[in-house]
C-alpha cells in the first residue's frame, strides 16, 4: 500500500518517491517457440517519480508502445522486471493494475454504454460500489466537465468527448501512476490542449505520469526527464537541458535527430 | 483446470463483468435479431409459408386423376361418388394398395360403437397426392353432410343437437416419422442448432474479435481482473445468448403449433415436451458455445472470424441434417457423435420415444467434449497474451478447422474414385500420395536424412511383447467400433475383396497377400506418422495435441468415412505407444499384427478365417468382454513403461541456415 503521503512539487529529486522502476525490461514476440523471435523492448531501465512526467521519444517502432504495455502488464516481459507503486508488475500484476490509470489508442471504451454507465463498470471493477462509487463519478463528472453527456452512449459523442470519458475512466479509482501512450493522437488542437493541460494538472497532483509521444513541443513542456528509445533500446535518458548539453543541439527536435542517429550508430557498431 | 480458475474467481467481479457483457450484447441489433426475432418468429413463417404454398398448390388446375378405392354399400357413398369430379374409382380398396401406391386414398364403410354405419377413408400422409386426394374427399364429404343436415333440419320438429355426428373419419396409414405433413421432427433439429450457432455466433464475434478490433478488451485488460475472469463472463454471455435463442426458438416452436391447434383442430405441443427439449439443449448450448470461443476467440477482426465460422456452420449443419432422415438410428453409437446425438435425441423425443440409455450416453459425451474444448481454450486464452492475440497464436484455430474440414471433404469426394480401382491401384496409390511422397516432402522440409530413418534403435522383449499385444487389443476395439457402427456406417467389403483378389492372383499366396496387405503399410504408415511427424510435432507441441493431430491424419489417409473412427482409435493408440514405449519398431508390430489378424479372421481362404480363434475374438457375441478385452490390452503400455521416460528425438535435426 502506498503509505507516504503526496509531497509537494518543491520536493527534490531524491526526496521523491519512486513509483515506477524498471530493470533490464525485454521483450521478445516468439510466434513460435522453434523459430527466432523478435526483439522489440531490449534491456529498459527507467525510474519515473511522484511527481513527475517522463516521457518516451523515439521513431514508429522504437518500442515505447510495447514499454507502456509492459509496465501496464498488459504483456508480460521476457527479461527484466519493473515495479510499479511497489509492486511487481510479474508477480502481482492485479495489485498494479489497481494503482495504474493507463490510456492509450489502444484502449477504448464500450460505444454501447452510456459515461455513466462506463464509469460506473470500471468503478466496480476496482472495488468502489454504493454511494463512495456514485460520489466518485460525480467528482469525475465535474472535474471533467460531463454533465451534460452523462447519460449518452458513447456511440453518439464526438472524439473529444469520448477522450473525456477515457480520461474519466483512468482517474476514477485515483490511480498514483498514470500510463499515457500517445494522449494527444486524433485529438484536434483544442482537445490535445486540454490534455496537456490535464497531464500538467495530475503532475501538480502528485501523481507519477509516464508517456509516450511523438510531438516534441508537448515532451518539451511537460517533461522532467526524457527518455530516448530507438530499436528497442533505451539510449539515452536526462532532463532536457542534460539532453541538450549531450548533443550540443539547443532545440528539441535537433537534441532528437542526434540522438537517434546516435543509437543507430551504436546498433550497427554492434552488429 | 476448469475447476482451478472457477475457484479462483472472484465473483463480485465475474458479477459485474457478466452484468456488462448483457448489458452491451443486448444493446446490439444484430443479436436482438440474430438470437429473439429470428428463433422466435421461424416456425410461425415457415407455418404460414408453408400453409399459404399449400393452399396454392391445391388451387392449381388438376392434369390427373385421383385413384380412389370403394368398398361397402352406403347411400352418401354412391352420393360422394356422384359429386367427386377428377377421380377414377375402383371396386377394391386394401391397406396394401394404398401403401404400394395403386391407390391414393380408400373410402371404407364402417360402423361406428352404436352400429351406425360410418365412412373411413385410408390415406398415405408420406405422399402428397394421398393427401391432396383425402382432402378432395374430405371437402366433398363435409358438403354433402352440411347438405343432408340442412334438410333434416328444414323439416319440422327436429332439433339440431339430436342429429349424429360427422360421419366419417380418416386414418393415416404411413410411418410417423415419414409423413410430410409432419415436419417438426424433421427440421427442429436443423432449426435449433442453426438458430443456436447464429445468435451464439454474433455474440462470440462481438466479445471477442470485435472487442479486439474495438481496443475495449486492451481497456478490460488493465482494470484489476484475472484474464481468466473476463473469458469466463465472456463464455458465459456467449452461452446465455444461446440460451435465449433456444427458448425464443421453443417459444416459436410452440407458437405454430398453437396456431395450427385453432386451423386444424389438432392437439398443441404439450408443456413437457418443451421443457425436456430445453433440458436437452443445455448440453448442446455449451457445446456451441465453447466451440465458437474456441474458434473465434483466435481471430483478430471480425471478419477473420466471419471467415473462420463459415466452414464451422456448414459443418455442424451437417449432422442434424443428417439426423432428419428417418433411417439413421437412434443408439449408442449415433449418441456418441458430436451434433448428430442431440439432434437425435429431439427426434426421438418429440415422437414420444424417451430411450434414457442413448439420451445419457449423448449428454455424458457431449459434456465430455465440451470439457475437452473448453479445456484448449482456456489454455490459451487465460492469458492477456493470448487474449489480445500477442502471442502469435492469432487465427491458428480456425486454420486448423479449415484444415480439417476440407480434409475430410477430399475424404469424401476422393473415396469414389479409389473405390472403382483395381485392388492392387487401391492399395499402392494412396501409400504412394499419402504415404510415400508426404514423407520424402517432410524430410526435405525438416532437413531429416532419410537414410537415418529406418535406423531406429531395435525393440526389446518386453517392447515386442508389447507391440503383439497391443495389435491384438487394437484388432478387437476394430472390429467393436465395426460393430458399433454398423447401423450407420457399415464396413464396406473393399477390404476383403482387396485380400480376395490378391488371394486369387496366381503368383501370390496368402503370406505375400497378407506383407502387401498387412505388413507393408503399416510400415509406411508408422514411418510417415510416428517416426516423422509425431516426433517432429512433439517438439513444437505438448503431446496431447501432437497425438490428436497424427491420429486425425493418418485416419484421413485412410480415405474411407467408414473407417475414421477406428483409425482414429488406432492412431492415438499407435502414437502412445511411441511416446510411452519411447521405441519406434512398437507401433509398427502392434500395426501390422493388428492388420494380419483382422484379414486372416474374416477373409475367406486366410489360415484363421472361420477358425476357433476368430470365432471366440473377433465373430463372438459379446461386444462388451471384447471392448474390455480391447481396451486392457491397449492400456497395457501405461502400466508396463514407467511415465517419466520422454520421447527421444528419432531423427536429428539439421541446424537451421
Amino acid at each position: 500500500m502506498i503509505e507516504a503521503a503526496i509531497e509537494g512539487p518543491g520536493a527534490t529529486k531524491t526526496e521523491r518517491r519512486s513509483l515506477v522502476r524498471a530493470a533490464g525490461l525485454t521483450k521478445v514476440f516468439q510466434p513460435n517457440k522453434n523459430e527466432l523471435g523478435v526483439t522489440a523492448v531490449r534491456d529498459v531501465t527507467l525510474t519515473c517519480r511522484e511527481n513527475e512526467v517522463f516521457g518516451l521519444l523515439g521513431p514508429n517502432g522504437a518500442g515505447k508502445t510495447t514499454t507502456l504495455r509492459m509496465l501496464s502488464t498488459v504483456l508480460p516481459p521476457t527479461q527484466g522486471t519493473a515495479n510499479v507503486a511497489g509492486f511487481s508488475v510479474i508477480r502481482n500484476p492485479e495489485e498494479v493494475r489497481a494503482r495504474i490509470g493507463f490510456l492509450s489508442g489502444n484502449t477504448a471504451l464500450y460505444p454501447r454504454l452510456t459515461v455513466r454507465e462506463t464509469l460506473d463498470f470500471f468503478g466496480s471493477l476496482h472495488g468502489l460500489s454504493g454511494i463512495a462509487l456514485e460520489e466518485r463519478i460525480d467528482t469525475v463528472l465535474d472535474a471533467l466537465d460531463m454533465h451534460d453527456y452523462a447519460d449518452r452512449r458513447l456511440e453518439h459523442l464526438s472524439t473529444g468527448m469520448t477522450q473525456k470519458a477515457n480520461i474519466g475512466r483512468t482517474l476514477l479509482h485515483d490511480p498514483p501512476v498514470l500510463i499515457l501512450d500517445e494522449p494527444t493522437s486524433g485529438l484536434d488542437v483544442l482537445g490535445a490542449g486540454a490534455m496537456i493541460d490535464f497531464i500538467e494538472a495530475m503532475k501538480h497532483g502528485g501523481k507519477c505520469v509516464i508517456f509516450s509521444t511523438h510531438i516534441l513541443t508537448e515532451a518539451e513542456r511537460l517533461c522532467d526527464e526524457i527518455g530516448i528509445l530507438n530499436a528497442g533500446r533505451l539510449h539515452a535518458v536526462g532532463t532536457l537541458e542534460q539532453l541538450r548539453e549531450r548533443t550540443g543541439e539547443a532545440y528539441l527536435d535537433a537534441v532528437f535527430r542526434a540522438l537517434c542517429r546516435e543509437a543507430s550508430i551504436e546498433d550497427a557498431a554492434r552488429l | 483446470m476448469i475447476a482451478m480458475f472457477s475457484r479462483q474467481w472472484n465473483r463480485h467481479r465475474l458479477r459485474v463483468l457478466l452484468r456488462k457483457e448483457v448489458k452491451d450484447l443486448a444493446r446490439d441489433r444484430k443479436v436482438i435479431v440474430a438470437a429473439l426475432l429470428l428463433p422466435a418468429l421461424l416456425f410461425p413463417a415457415l407455418l404460414v409459408f408453408s400453409s399459404q404454398f399449400l393452399t396454392a398448390s391445391r388451387l392449381a388446375p388438376q392434369t390427373f386423376l385421383y385413384r380412389i378405392g370403394v368398398t361397402g354399400n352406403n347411400p352418401l357413398l354412391d352420393e360422394l361418388i356422384a359429386v367427386t369430379r377428377g377421380a377414377s374409382w375402383a371396386t377394391h380398396g386394401r391397406i396394401e394398395d394404398v401403401t404400394s401406391g395403386d391407390l391414393d386414398a380408400v373410402v371404407k364403410q364402417t360402423r361406428d360403437s352404436d352400429g351406425r354405419p360410418e365412412l373411413s377413408i385410408l390415406f398415405d400422409g408420406s405422399r402428397a397426392i394421398s393427401i391432396n386426394a383425402k382432402e378432395l374427399l374430405e371437402r366433398n364429404l363435409e358438403h354433402l353432410f352440411r347438405k343432408h343436415r340442412k334438410r333434416a333440419l328444414a323439416r319440422a320438429n327436429i332439433d339440431a343437437a339430436s342429429l349424429p355426428g360427422r360421419a366419417f373419419d380418416f386414418l393415416d396409414i404411413s410411418v410417423q416419422s415419414a409423413r410430410t405433413q409432419d415436419h417438426i421432427p424433421r427440421f427442429l433439429p436443423m432449426l435449433l442448432i442453426l438458430v443456436l450457432i447464429s445468435a451464439s455466433a454474433f455474440a462470440a464475434l462481438d466479445l471477442f474479435p470485435g472487442e479486439r478490433e474495438r481496443g475495449t478488451l486492451e481497456t478490460l485488460l488493465v482494470q484489476p481482473l484475472r484474464p481468466s475472469e473476463a473469458l469466463g463472463a465472456k463464455f458465459i454471455a456467449v452461452f446465455s445468448v444461446g440460451i435465449i435463442a433456444v427458448v425464443a426458438n421453443l417459444f416459436g416452436l410452440w407458437l405454430m403449433t398453437w396456431m395450427k391447434s385453432l386451423a386444424l383442430e389438432t392437439a398443441g405441443i404439450s408443456v413437457y415436451l418443451l421443457l425436456t427439449l430445453f433440458l436437452l439443449c443445455l448440453p448442446l448450448c455449451l457445446f456451441v458455445s465453447a466451440c465458437l470461443v474456441r474458434v473465434v476467440a483466435r481471430a483478430r477482426s471480425v471478419k477473420e472470424g466471419q471467415h473462420y465460422l463459415l466452414p464451422l456452420t456448414l459443418a455442424c449443419l451437417l449432422p442434424p441434417f443428417l439426423a432428419g432422415s428417418p433411417h439413421v438410428p437412434f443408439d449408442m453409437f449415433t449418441a456418441c457423435l458430436p451434433l448428430a446425438g442431440p439432434a437425435l435425441a429431439f427426434r426421438e423425443v418429440i415422437h414420444g420415444n424417451f430411450d434414457f440409455a442413448p439420451i445419457f450416453t449423448m449428454v455424458a459425451m457431449t459434456t465430455a467434449i465440451t470439457l475437452f474444448v473448453l479445456h484448449g481454450a482456456v489454455k490459451h486464452l487465460s492469458t492477456e497474451e493470448g487474449l489480445l492475440c500477442d502471442d502469435g497464436s492469432a487465427g491458428r484455430g480456425g486454420r486448423a478447422l479449415v484444415l480439417v474440414l476440407f480434409s475430410i471433404l477430399l475424404v469424401f469426394s476422393l473415396s469414389p474414385f479409389f473405390r472403382n480401382m483395381p485392388a492392387i491401384s487401391r492399395i499402392a496409390l494412396p501409400l504412394v500420395f499419402f504415404v510415400g511422397l508426404p514423407a520424402i516432402l517432410f524430410c526435405r522440409w525438416a532437413g531429416m536424412s532419410q537414410r537415418k530413418l529406418l535406423l531406429a534403435p531395435p525393440p526389446g522383449f518386453r517392447d515386442v511383447v508389447i507391440g503383439l499385444s497391443t495389435g491384438l487389443g487394437l484388432a478387437l476395439l476394430a472390429t467393436c467400433i465395426g460393430e458399433l457402427q454398423r447401423n450407420l456406417l457399415p464396413m464396406p467389403q473393399v477390404f476383403k475383396d482387396d485380400a480376395r483378389t490378391l488371394l486369387g492372383h496366381p503368383p501370390l499366396g496368402w503370406p505375400v497377400a497378407l506383407l502387401l496387405l498387412a505388413v507393408l503399410p503399416a510400415l509406411l504408415e508408422e514411418l510417415l506418422y510416428r517416426r516423422l511427424l509425431l516426433t517432429r510435432l512433439l517438439d513444437r507441441k505438448d503431446p496431447s495435441r501432437a497425438l490428436l493431430v497424427t491420429a486425425a491424419l493418418f485416419a484421413v489417409h485412410h480415405l474411407s468415412i467408414f473407417r475414421f473412427f477406428p483409425t482414429v482409435v488406432a492412431g492415438l493408440v499407435l502414437g502412445f505407444l511411441v511416446i510411452r514405449s519411447r521405441c519406434f519398431w512398437t507401433s509398427p508390430i502392434a500395426h501390422a499384427t493388428s492388420n494380419a489378424l483382422i484379414v486372416m479372421s474374416t477373409v475367406k481362404g486366410f489360415p484363421l478365417f472361420n477358425s476357433f480363434f476368430a470365432a471366440v475374438l473377433l465373430e463372438s457375441q459379446f461386444l462388451e468382454v471384447r471392448l474390455l478385452f480391447g481396451l486392457l490390452l491397449v492400456a497395457a503400455p501405461w502400466f508396463v513403461y514407467p511415465r517419466t521416460r520422454a520421447v527421444q528425438p528419432a531423427v536429428a535435426v539439421a541446424p537451421a541456415g
